[in-house]
């Protein structure tokens, strides 16, 4: 995803235009929550990173660097404080209530729980470094190249975790019984 | 990963992979069908790929919670903007005189009634503040006892109104009273008039809000106005102050453009 308007609007944002903040506030944070919301699995806590990400993005806008693009800084900046929150968490509670809590996500009211509550489930059994790039490869659509942007890895790294992630998540979907 | 998938080698399995994911060129795709039209290895991962990615795919984007945009937005301080406050709590300080709250609309449409006490008020207590000024219908006009120093009147088409510009202690009030049929912008050479700015108060109720439209940037402070908008802007005096400056005030529409000054001289 990309927004042609993003460095018009966060020079404007520079410059204390706040209807410029909101449209930015407004094309992001439904991704931003997203993509959080499908890292940590819990819609609280995505709730909670969001907003963390925009205070944060928005204190050190005079650091963003617009030779990149902003979504690519943002969604970084996303999924640092997802991992530093899931690092918080759970030194106050075991994995497995984590994956408990998700069952009342808003998600399952209108999704066939087996398979969504499944592959969250899934999800949530990979490890972090693989986790993330499901995450941003299939619920923020970036590309490989995005994705290596977002994360500082080559492309190569993308394409590998991509695969072995999938191939784990595939054998995860087995032993429930969905395949 | 199953037996049949460790006897492709690592070309097929990227390849298969970028398939899925939709990121191979006309020339690498016709690659692939050769590849899956050759190989059951091929097309068994192929297969289990698309499935998972699929199902992956299918899963609803969620809505954040409705409230959270504004929560965003409230906490998110603006460049320029970061000393936000009421009005209220500051003139509430100032009991136990009524005169505390007594910085009243009424007041600030009509210019020169301040007769605040002005021993308890100072330059340090506006630094910067932003705000709405508070209503106190009962007090009718503030307390605060301001010198009068001059007062402009604007008669164009596109903008009417009145400035005026009063001091005390060292703190100079300017009180804009303002009628603008599209957008304005009000400039302040601060610099050149010794003055930096310490704070914005608009009158409450009022459609839009100055307080959203303002930025002080190179020494001169800029405001946006439209409509019949009452707000008062506190300057102090900074150490290059010359006690006969002018203060210039630029209102402009964009194709438009009043230039008028006010003296800070006594």
């Amino acid at each position: 995803m990309s927004n042609s308007q993003d460095p018009k609007l966060i020079e404007r944002c520079k410059q204390g235009d706040r209807q410029a903040l909101e449209q930015l506030v407004e094309t992001y944070e439904r991704p931003v929550y997203n993509a959080a919301y499908r890292y940590m699995g819990n819609p609280d806590d995505a709730a909670d990173v969001t907003q963390a990400v925009f205070l944060k993005a928005f204190e050190h806008l005079d650091q963003y660097d617009p030779k990149f693009k902003f979504f690519s800084w943002i969604y970084r900046i996303a999924i640092n404080e997802s991992i530093n929150h899931v690092k918080r968490n759970r030194k106050q509670q075991p994995l497995d209530e984590h994956i408990v809590s998700n069952a009342d996500s808003p998600e399952e009211r209108v999704q066939s729980e087996n398979i969504s509550d499944g592959i969250q489930k899934a999800l949530m059994e990979l490890q972090e470094h693989y986790r993330v790039v499901v995450v941003l490869r299939h619920f923020s659509d970036c590309s490989y190249q995005q994705i290596s942007d977002i994360l500082h890895i080559p492309e190569k790294t993308v394409k590998s975790r991509l695969y072995s992630a999938r191939q784990l998540m595939k054998d995860i979907l087995s032993e429930q019984g969905l395949k | 990963m199953n037996q049949e998938t460790n006897m492709l080698d690592n070309h097929s399995i990227e390849l298969i992979n970028a398939g899925v994911d939709g990121e191979l060129s006309a020339e690498q795709l016709e690659e692939l069908d050769t590849l899956l039209n050759s190989s059951p290895e091929a097309r068994e991962l192929h297969g289990e790929m698309l499935r998972l990615s699929n199902f992956l795919d299918a899963l609803p984007d969620l809505p954040p919670p409705p409230e959270l945009k504004h929560q965003i937005l409230g906490k998110i301080k603006m460049p320029g903007n970061s000393a936000r406050f009421s009005l209220r709590g500051l003139f509430a300080s100032f009991q136990p005189l009524a005169t505390a709250t007594a910085f009243a609309a009424g007041l600030m449409v009509a210019i020169g009634f301040y007769e605040m006490a002005p021993h308890q008020f100072s330059t340090g207590d506006l630094d910067k503040m932003v705000g709405t000024a508070v209503e106190n219908q009962q007090a009718g006009k503030a307390a605060f006892s301001g010198r009068q120093q001059g007062q402009l009147v604007l008669d164009e088409e596109w903008i009417s109104g009145t400035v005026s510009l009063q001091e005390t202690k060292g703190l100079y009030v300017l009180n804009f009273n303002l009628d603008s049929s599209a957008g304005v912008e009000v400039g302040l050479a601060l610099n050149e008039a010794g003055l930096a700015f310490a704070g914005i108060a608009q009158e409450p109720g009022q459609h839009g809000s100055v307080n959203e439209e303002f930025k002080v940037s190179g020494g001169t402070l800029r405001v946006g106005n439209q409509g019949r908008q009452s707000f008062v802007i506190f300057l102090r005096t900074t150490a290059q102050k010359d006690s006969s400056k002018e203060i210039n005030i630029e209102f402009s529409n964009g194709e438009k453009r009043v230039v008028m000054g006010l003296s800070t001289a006594s």
